[in-house]
């Protein structure tokens, strides 16, 4: 164990204090907390701001209440929970009814009217709630797990859960209901948990239980990566909804996806429990810090903003199973000057200049090629202009066949190398003809990564890319064709 | 001693032993305190390890003075029978699904049976210090039992037994902190000592580092490798 490491990783983490102290109390006013508390108050705000909720069917308040009821209208499915529970207490899924009037439990247990009167009085009495406080007992439909989790939950729900501040979804993952944990979504209870990619909505890395990594379905080897979560735009459009309705600052919004409505808030906590990290592999408390103070006009900019700020976990995963960085089709490069050239300027211009220095090029990625092409023009600005100067010198024509090419690098090609910055030559066939072009060695950054690109110089002043990056400088990089700079 | 503490005992009359365990409560409560924020060890609640650590010290106390070992003997020994009973009687009711209250009167009901036997068992082995204990040590061990029923009921059986561990461990700890003579004159000499422990808990309650604990809970992320 190094303890540098362990000191600068946990600087991203958040622990209890630091959430309760910094991030609850602060973000959480009572009010807010209140209504998060209570799961009726949560369902009628959520459903006055258009927010998709599973539908309440009855509610029950007080004793004298619970006499009257009539028992019979409950449709033979339906969910009963406590209106104030705690960590899924007293909740129950009843699946069908039976001939005798029973109804069924995901686990083909039964469960008669008399016991379940007696589940509604130990709500009210507040078995399961804060204190023991007396409760209420509500009936909601009960949502028919989306059709994608079919082999990845064990019979109850899985349910999504979107970590939100200041109106930016950081972080998130789902909670896959196992043998193990009963049907139930809850880790510690032994559900897994498995982290999802805030960008693209796909899942990364898995853990059961409270810490133990998981990589694929027991007794099968389909892996918890890579399951795509429907929806998933519409989630964190409604996660971030739903916390400015509820004036939540820090807020965990669970979802869960119905095969026909899709995705429902079934819960909001304004008290998220930090297991969620565990998932991640990663802290909360850098993402907290990077979305504070942070101005979101829109819904639409928190969504871009927790992609863009928060989301990647699926390209580092790749870029870390390949070594290779995953970068755009088109990108943003930086080219240093030549040393040399700028060495004499510099000095006195340092302090004005500094940025001088490099410059900041868009690239066009192109696989199709082999070979990278520089714009003339620009090399010259990078301080190789005695190269091209050395190389006009030749004067070699435009269009020349491949033949007469071949011979005359035969002739000239040792004199046109014999300049310090030119590294070799290139015959160029394209559909304008066959051209000779000088190729120099440069210096670039790629998305944070340093190589020496062995570029052709050509003037594409008339063209949209001052640079076109070929195969054979891109080894050390994966393309994605639907991405645009990377950084 | 302390000129007003002086006056309050020697003069007044009030009892020594009474005027030490109330200046030695801010300092049970720092300790508690301090366990949850910084180490991490939860109990139930903050009223019941002072109750329970008072209750032992109360158990220490014998005719010739004070014994500590028989304070943490009698004090363990009351604590277990009285939860042990409480979780068996709970084990028992639950089968048959009833209100809480009524639960807890007969979970309570079957308790008192169980302490009662334990004076039974005392009375035959002539453990004189044992018979001699006051009845609101007692009825102050009870009542935690309530509280550790519900957490037993909310958060199940290992959560219990574990926060009932914790409770134990930090009343032992505080009942070995207030026992201890040096201290206990100390206090009488300097009573204002125990208003300092506010400023300690003004530092433990601003205090946003990780708690000891959760550099094991999440010592899997801690241990990896930067990924960005």
């Amino acid at each position: 164990m190094n303890p540098i490491k362990v000191l600068k990783n946990s600087r991203r983490i958040l622990g209890i204090n630091e959430r309760n102290l910094t991030y609850i109390r602060p973000y959480n006013k009572k009010k807010a907390k209140r209504i998060a508390d209570n799961k009726l108050l949560t369902k009628k705000i959520l459903k006055k701001a258009n927010i998709p909720v599973p539908k309440l069917i009855a509610s029950i308040s007080n004793h004298a209440e619970l006499d009257r009821f009539n028992w019979d209208k409950l449709p033979n499915s339906f969910v009963i929970k406590p209106v104030t529970g705690l960590e899924g207490g007293g909740i129950e899924i009843f699946y069908n009814r039976d001939r005798n009037g029973n109804w069924i439990k995901a686990d083909r247990s039964k469960i008669n009217l008399e016991e379940l009167k007696n589940l509604a009085r130990n709500i009210i009495d507040g078995k399961y709630s804060l204190h023991n406080s007396p409760d209420q007992v509500f009936f909601e439909e009960r949502v028919k797990t989306h059709k994608v989790f079919k082999y990845y939950a064990y019979k109850g729900a899985p349910d999504i859960r979107i970590i939100v501040f200041n109106n930016i979804p950081i972080m998130s993952y789902v909670r896959l209901p196992t043998k193990q944990s009963d049907g139930k979504a809850n880790l510690a209870k032994g559900a897994i948990g498995a982290a999802i990619d805030m960008a693209t909505g796909v899942t990364t890395n898995a853990i059961i239980g409270k810490s133990q990594p998981i990589e694929t379905v027991p007794g099968t080897s389909l892996r918890f990566s890579g399951l795509k979560i429907p929806f998933w735009n519409r989630i964190l459009r409604y996660a971030i909804e739903a916390q400015k309705a509820t004036g939540l600052g820090f807020a965990a919004i669970d979802f869960l996806i119905d095969r026909e409505k899709g995705p429902l808030i079934v819960e909001l906590n304004a008290r998220p429990g930090l297991s969620i990290q565990l998932s991640n592999r990663d802290g909360l408390k850098w993402r907290l810090e990077k979305a504070k103070g942070l101005k979101v006009k829109s819904v639409s900019q928190g969504i871009r903003l927790g992609k863009d700020l928060f989301g990647g976990e699926i390209e580092e995963e790749i870029e870390n199973l390949t070594g290779k960085q995953v970068i755009g089709f088109i990108e943003w490069i930086y080219i240093h000057k030549k040393k040399e050239d700028t060495y004499k300027e510099e000095k006195t211009k340092r302090k004005h200049n500094k940025k001088r220095l490099k410059k900041k090029v868009k690239a066009k990625i192109d696989t199709g090629a082999l070979l990278t092409s520089i714009d003339a023009n620009l090399v010259a600005e990078l301080g190789y202009k005695s190269a091209l100067d050395h190389f006009d010198k030749f004067d070699i024509p435009e269009d020349l066949t491949r033949l007469k090419a071949k011979k005359l690098i035969q002739e000239i090609g040792d004199k046109i190398e014999s300049h310090e910055d030119i590294v070799g030559k290139s015959i160029v066939h394209s559909s304008h003809g066959t051209t000779i072009r000088p190729v120099i060695s440069i210096p670039v950054k790629i998305s944070g990564i340093k190589i020496d690109i062995r570029a052709n110089v050509v003037d594409r002043s008339k063209l949209i890319y001052p640079v076109i990056i070929g195969r054979r400088d891109l080894s050390q990089f994966i393309i994605d064709p639907t991405k645009k700079f990377n950084s | 001693m302390n000129p007003l503490i002086q006056f309050l005992i020697e003069t007044k009359g009030v009892s020594e032993s009474s005027i030490t365990l109330l200046l030695m409560l801010p300092l049970v409560a720092t300790i508690i305190a301090f366990w949850r924020q910084i180490i991490g060890l939860r109990t139930f609640g903050i009223y019941a390890p002072i109750l329970i650590t008072f209750v032992f010290y109360q158990l220490s106390i014998t005719i010739e003075g004070s014994s500590l070992i028989q304070g943490l003997k009698y004090g363990l020994a009351l604590a277990i029978v009285v939860f042990a009973t409480a979780s068996i009687a709970h084990e028992i009711t639950k089968k048959i699904r009833l209100h809480y209250l009524p639960k807890m009167s007969i979970v309570l009901s079957i308790v008192t049976l169980g302490v009662f036997s334990l004076f039974v068992l005392a009375s035959y082995l002539n453990k004189g210090g044992f018979i001699s204990i006051d009845t609101l040590s007692i009825l102050l061990m009870i009542a935690v039992s309530e509280q550790m029923i519900s957490m037993y009921i909310k958060k199940g059986r290992k959560s219990a037994f574990i926060l009932t561990i914790g409770t134990l461990f930090i009343s032992t700890i505080s009942y070995l902190l207030i026992s201890w003579k040096n201290l206990q004159d100390f206090m009488l000499q300097y009573p204002y000592v125990s208003l300092l422990t506010i400023i300690l808990n003004l530092i433990i309650g601003k205090w946003t580092g990780f708690r000891l604990k959760e550099y094991f809970r999440f010592k899997n992320i801690l241990i990896q490798n930067e990924s960005d």
